[in-house]
């Protein structure tokens, strides 16, 4: 009687155990960012039929947008470097709010980029919907003879982007070529899926556990 | 207290099934497709006949009888998207009663319900089970054949047999992987007889094999027709590496990045957990043996599949798994019923959130995730009897036939711009450039921008060009 009653306390603390780590897991899963899913907002065309003049540090490429959602990760343009793969330089992808306080800068190397695809930056920052932002592309350091390209927004919309300056000034209906990628936040079927696998996964383990305890009890009886 | 009969438990999970297919059917109720359904499409408003129906997918990939199965329901209720769809939802609940009972039966409700579950709740499967293609009735074919297989094995019943043979040609008449999927079931069975020296079954099994390659004969002059043609020229890439690790994620593709990995997790243990079962049983439980021969047959599919695509060319892609993956979702639920009964329970909650998030994201697909609606809207609103719609990218032509009839669509290449037509409605692609604006200008045209539209996952703007 006391060996049973030991035994189905050994379950119980197995199982609470299990419950407990799978609740943790469930929380790592909902806290942790890279499980969250991304929604992209993106431009459909990929032409470059359409280009700036070359970008320097002064004269930047620069795009007025409204997010669309409150967590921006990642943001795409289309460049082109117009077969130069030996200039020096840098780009850099600056995002800024209304009153000009930088929120991420991203640089990547001009020799690395490619005519004709995406160049990905992680900008990573957190916005309000509804808010106006900023986003510009110039070149630090040596010259280069990159150009950004964009679209005439009667072609082709994006909803996020508005009015789109190169060196300053507007460029009538243009539209940057570019991509926003979003992380969406953590809805409740998320949480319960979440939950019910690692409790189910933790639960499962548990109860091997306790059987092979519980044989291994039996055999030494 | 008074447990639940197992009669009840079955009579709840049939509610269920029933309670599913009905969340399936939500689903069909749109006029959204993409190429392979657009080519079901097509072939039902050019083939009216089954000669004519067996001619054309002679000269495809796919063997007919799922085409045939369609001409006789399109006969009775007429050509409709929603129709159509619905053809699709039908064999996902024959599967589902079919598993309820005969699992049910065999391994008990718990079985049966996780059965259901995991069926139900796997991503790719709700996208398959609305789909206007023959994947569904493949799921059922390869899955009755399975089953009648393991009734061969444990019974030897000569009804098994029967129904053996006949949902193995009923699946080898509807896809070459399903086909495959039924001669490792018939080796396997092989194996079993040869292995069990059970002379008489054996001859019963040959005798299976005999008439069901006879029933096949009159299509093997097809299906020869058809490997030739695909080993000159197919449209399947390379099968790499990376192709084939990216196997085991299509399983359970989703827009979440955790529910792939849980998936894979959960079939990962499930792996993990027949191999402790034969451990433990020391391979003497029927039941370990049947969840083994759920598990290869899917595997052994891809196998097969990379094989072919290897010495004769690619002509594999993941979803030619499909018809198996019943048969990988019973592995999981003969292995997760051994499980106690909180276990369960979290699983199947586990599932049915899984189920609620899956149908979220086909929602989204089947009913928002294209401009057909608005395109149409337009479309049959604005074009006129004197009007016409052209199109600059040849390849979907036969997508645009599915919507639109044929004596309005005209190729851009084929359209004579001094014609007496109305307006010209351009849907203009990426693919192919607008008509040159001198030539518009000298037959008189002028042309102005409509807006953003799409027909599938085929985008374009809209153009309208008219004499003022």
């Amino acid at each position: 009687m006391k060996k049973r009653y030991t035994m189905n306390a050994t379950k119980m603390l197995i199982m609470g155990i299990a419950a407990i780590i799978g609740l943790a897991g469930a929380l790592y899963l909902c806290l942790s960012p890279q499980f969250r899913r991304q929604e992209i907002h993106k431009c459909a065309t990929t032409n470059e039929n359409w280009q700036t003049g070359t970008l320097t540090e002064t004269e930047k490429a620069v795009q007025e947008f409204l997010p669309q959602k409150t967590e921006l990760v990642r943001l795409a343009v289309w460049v082109n470097h117009q077969d130069d793969p030996a200039s020096k330089g840098v780009l850099r992808l600056t995002v800024y709010d209304t009153q000009g306080h930088s929120l991420a800068v991203c640089d990547r190397e001009t020799a690395g980029l490619t005519s004709g695809a995406w160049e990905w930056f992680d900008v990573n920052v957190k916005i309000t919907v509804g808010e106006t932002y900023y986003f510009s592309l110039e070149i630090i350091g040596e010259e280069t003879s990159l150009t950004a390209v964009y679209r005439p927004l009667w072609l082709d919309r994006i909803e996020e982007n508005v009015q789109y300056f190169y060196d300053g000034e507007l460029i009538e209906g243009a539209s940057a070529a570019c991509q926003y990628c979003y992380r969406l936040p953590l809805t409740i079927t998320e949480i319960c899926i979440y939950t019910a696998f690692s409790l189910f996964f933790t639960f499962a383990v548990g109860e091997l556990i306790y059987r092979a305890m519980r044989k291994r009890h039996k055999s030494e009886r | 207290m008074r447990s639940i009969s197992e009669k009840s438990k079955m009579i709840f999970l049939l509610v269920i099934a029933f309670g599913i297919t009905g969340i399936y059917v939500s689903l069909c109720f749109n006029q959204n497709i993409w190429t392979d359904e657009a080519f079901t499409i097509d072939l039902l408003n050019r083939k009216k006949t089954f000669r004519e129906i067996a001619a054309y997918t002679a000269t495809d990939v796919h063997p007919p009888l799922y085409y045939f199965i369609l001409r006789c329901f399109v006969a009775a209720f007429g050509v409709h998207f929603w129709m159509v769809k619905l053809l699709s939802v039908v064999p996902m609940l024959l599967l589902f009663v079919l598993g309820i009972i005969w699992v049910g039966k065999r391994f008990g409700a718990r079985t049966a319900g996780l059965f259901l579950l995991l069926t139900a709740a796997l991503p790719c499967t709700m996208e398959y089970a609305v789909q206007m293609r023959m994947y569904t009735w493949c799921m059922l074919f390869v899955t009755g054949c399975a089953f009648a297989a393991w009734d061969a094995y444990s019974g030897g019943k000569t009804i098994s047999f029967i129904c053996m043979g006949v949902c193995g040609v009923c699946a080898a008449y509807t896809h070459y992987f399903a086909f495959v999927a039924v001669l490792w079931i018939y080796g396997f069975l092989f194996l079993s007889y040869v292995f069990h020296k059970k002379g008489k079954a054996l001859l019963k099994w040959l005798m299976t094999v005999i008439l069901s390659a006879i029933v096949y004969l009159p299509w093997i002059k097809c299906f020869l027709h058809q490997i030739k043609g695909v080993s000159n020229s197919y449209w399947i890439p390379e099968i790499t590496p990376t192709v084939i690790r990216s196997y085991f994620r299509w399983l359970f593709e989703s827009d979440y990045p955790a529910v792939i990995m849980l998936c894979q997790i959960l079939f990962i243990f499930a792996i993990a957990g027949l191999i402790g079962l034969f451990i433990v049983h020391r391979g003497k439980n029927m039941g370990d043996y049947a969840a083994l021969f759920s598990l290869l047959i899917p595997i052994l599919v891809v196998v097969t599949g990379v094989l072919l695509s290897k010495l004769i060319r690619p002509i594999f892609v993941i979803r030619y798994v499909m018809p198996s993956v019943p048969l990988l979702c019973l592995f999981a639920a003969l292995v997760f019923a051994r499980l106690s009964r909180v276990s369960c329970a979290v699983l199947t909650a586990a599932l049915i959130c899984l189920f609620a998030l899956d149908y979220r994201t086909e929602y989204f697909v089947e009913y928002q995730s294209t401009y057909t609606d608005s395109t149409l809207a337009l479309l049959h609103e604005n074009v006129e009897e004197n009007d016409i719609i052209c199109y600059n990218y040849r390849p979907y032509d036969f997508i645009y036939q599915c919507y639109f009839d044929d004596d309005k669509l005209v190729y851009m290449e084929d359209l004579d711009l001094t014609g007496d037509y109305g307006r010209i409605w351009f849907l203009c692609t990426v693919y192919n450039p607008m008509p040159n604006a001198q030539v518009l200008v000298d037959n008189g045209w002028s042309i102005s921008y409509v807006g953003d539209y799409g027909i599938e996952q085929n985008e374009f703007w809209v153009y309208v060009m008219s004499r003022e």
